[in-house]
């Protein structure tokens, strides 16, 4: 192959890498600058090879007046490379560059002044005004330089690597160009020159790597891209530019291009094919994973509700009986015995409560705690547990009031059940951490939003342990041996109140002072929607269900 | 004349435990541990004013029992109040206790409050 074939090769690869990373993102001004480079480089190479073909005066020039504009669209790209865009700074540099490149093309392709004659690629004549063309286009390759390496250090480490590339590419280039257009022709050694334009392939083959690089799969891939549409432009030049004029040496590379992009293709098309059996047999294992995991999940709340219906069974009886003595007097036991019984009573009680606890604490969890939601009236549900919980709050000598709002409440859509359990659940914190005091439950409409609040004149929550509140089994004074053992309940209240409302697309929250009492809130919409708090977690039925 | 309660439960605990309560309220009170045996009870003439009747029973299960008395139209009028020890999720509930004239959850109601809602169902006036 002679340098000359080399050259047009260059111009053609040198294409086929600005098409490939124009077409990875054709909307990102990165590529597309990166691409009007390459472009500019391959035309540029190309006239170089015209020349080599016919020096001619008019390539010679044209080959000048094109090289300033590759500058600015290299300007361009490193800019986005970098910074994601270009300066205002730059843009008036590119502004005042093109300008001066435009007056120096017309005086290129149209005056005397610039170049004379041409004989070869290494004889021709220039006329007095190709002086300030060289020292204007040492200026703007030294700044273009200079800009590349500052932009380098201010980069991040990660930018760096990929920098580095680039820099690189350009030292490459600029080194052989000078080594071969200034070192080598000042030691008499000219026959070598006409390799300055083809270094530039290290310029754009590094700057396409440092854009789509990182990934090795991803490297191998636009490899193969890059062959093939380098394939194409090929045989294009080959068929319609060259014809029979090609010498072996192009057809040579032409056939081991064919050879190699051919076994890539065979090799790629086998990979696939095992790929896909693979990807089909963990698709098929997944499957069967997911049926495993649905049996388990399935399994799981089996056992859980059967383990808390062998629990609930003999609490059942325990806590009916005892009843049975204790409030109903049915075995007429004296008062020390009652006494000596209740505890027993309140602790199976509690045991009752935590069985239930448990098992909704592990639906919440596994995401399957469900709601039946319905149009209802919030007012005469509060109404209805408050006149419930009167007797249970004067036996703490605590009266319990319910302020309602001056506004009407709405019928609005929630789960009757579920937010009976949340109030329920406030009333009887307060209930159980207030003496001789005042619990007053009240709601009003903020908004889009009704917002029911529960307050006591109680004990108050220390701040340590306010952040921990909603968290699941945490309760206050667990381990504080002057808290009554009545006053502890199972440390889940909190955390079933909180997701209860959370699924209705409502939200919890409290204050509170030591020793003044505390309030609880809880806001609900006045408009339910399905996906109140997690579309992803929570998925619904028809009739308004969340899972 | 009393009223008469049929008590369908396989557990002994439970079963006395509401006999004891109710027949204490003067009621008539039959225990069945199986749902095979309150068939036999009811189809043998028994005509009870309300059936508690628990969801797991050995064989066939309190619902599918449920649904044999509401076909019959000796039975279908019979007050029945579901009460199941096991924690159901609502939709289970729903499901259930749709045929029910009542749904409890065993641990959740005292004694006294049970009796006290059978008296209500069955028009029972004190």
């Amino acid at each position: 192959m002679t340098i000359t074939q080399f050259i047009l090769i260059v111009s053609l690869f040198n294409f086929a890498l600005g098409f490939y990373v124009l077409k990875t993102n054709p909307n990102n001004p990165l590529n597309k600058w990166f691409g009007l480079c390459s472009f500019q480089l391959s035309i540029w190479v190309f006239q170089n090879y015209l020349f080599q073909l016919s020096t001619s005066i008019f390539i010679l020039r044209s080959i000048y007046a094109l090289a300033p504009f590759i500058v600015i669209s290299g300007l361009s790209w490193i800019s986005y490379f970098r910074n994601g865009k270009i300066s205002s700074n730059l843009q008036k540099f590119n502004i005042v560059q093109f300008i001066i490149n435009i007056i120096f093309a017309v005086f290129m392709m149209t005056s005397n002044d610039m170049i004379i004659s041409a004989k070869s690629y290494t004889s021709y004549k220039t006329g007095p005004l190709f002086g300030f063309y060289t020292i204007y286009m040492v200026i703007v390759l030294v700044c273009f330089i200079s800009y590349i390496v500052a932009q380098y250090f201010y980069s991040n480490a990660e930018l760096k690597k990929r920098f580095r590339f680039i820099l690189s590419g350009i030292l490459i280039m600029v080194f052989t160009s000078a080594l071969v257009g200034f070192i080598l022709p000042a030691m008499n050694i000219s026959r070598y020159n006409m390799l300055d334009s083809p270094s530039s392939i290290f310029f754009v083959l590094l700057g396409t790597y440092s854009i789509v690089n990182n990934k090795f799969l991803d490297i191998r891939s636009a490899a193969t891209e890059i062959i093939a549409y380098f394939l194409v432009i090929l045989m294009f030049v080959f068929l319609f530019v060259i014809g029979e004029n090609a010498g072996i040496g192009l057809k040579l590379v032409l056939f081991i291009v064919l050879i190699f992009s051919s076994y890539l293709l065979v090799k790629s098309v086998r990979k696939e094919v095992i790929a896909m059996e693979k990807i089909e047999k963990l698709a098929h294992k997944l499957e069967d994973d997911k049926k495993k995991l649905v049996e388990l999940d399935r399994m799981k709340d089996e056992f859980l509700q059967m383990a808390t219906h062998e629990l609930n069974t003999p609490i059942t009886v325990i806590q009916g009986k005892l009843s049975m003595a204790i409030d109903e007097n049915m075995c007429n036991l004296d008062e020390k015995q009652k006494e000596f019984l209740e505890p027993v009573l309140v602790d199976t009680k509690r045991l009752s409560n935590l069985s239930k606890d448990i098992l909704d604490v592990a639906r919440i969890d596994q995401h399957r705690l469900k709601i039946n939601v319905a149009e209802a009236d919030l007012d005469a549900l509060i109404d209805s547990i408050v006149s419930d919980f009167k007797n249970e709050a004067k036996e703490r000598g605590n009266s319990i009031e319910y302020i309602k709002s001056n506004e009407k409440l709405p019928r609005i859509s929630f789960d009757q059940s579920k937010i009976g359990e949340v109030i329920s659940n406030l009333l009887n914190n307060a209930n159980k951490f207030t003496e001789n005091g005042q619990i007053t439950i009240k709601s009003i409409i903020r908004e889009d939003r009704v917002i029911v609040s529960v307050s006591d004149t109680g004990i108050g929550i220390e701040k340590e342990a306010q952040d921990h509140l909603f968290e699941k089994f945490y309760q206050v004074g667990r381990f504080d041996s002057e808290s009554p053992q009545e006053q502890q309940g199972s440390g889940l209240g909190l955390y079933i109140s909180k997701n209860i409302i959370e699924i209705h697309g409502g939200k919890i929250w409290f204050e509170s002072n030591k020793d003044r009492g505390s309030t609880f809130y809880f806001s609900l919409p006045l408009e339910y929607k399905e996906n109140g708090r997690n579309n992803k977690k929570y998925k619904s039925n028809h009739k308004i269900r969340v899972l | 004349m009393n009223h008469k309660l049929l008590v369908v439960d396989d557990n002994k605990g439970c079963a006395d435990l509401y006999k004891m309560r109710f027949e204490y309220d003067k009621w008539e009170v039959e225990v069945a541990f199986s749902a095979e045996e309150a068939l036999d009870l009811l189809n043998s003439g028994y005509l009870p004013d309300a059936i508690l009747l628990d969801i797991m029973l050995p064989k066939m299960q309190g619902d599918e029992l449920l649904g044999i008395i509401r076909e019959n139209t000796k039975t279908k009028d019979i007050k029945v109040i579901i009460l199941t020890a096991l924690n159901l999720n609502d939709e289970d509930r729903t499901r259930i206790c749709k045929h029910a004239d009542a749904c409890l959850f065993k641990i959740d109601i005292m004694p006294k409050e049970l009796v006290a809602k059978v008296d209500e169902l069955v028009g029972n006036k004190k």
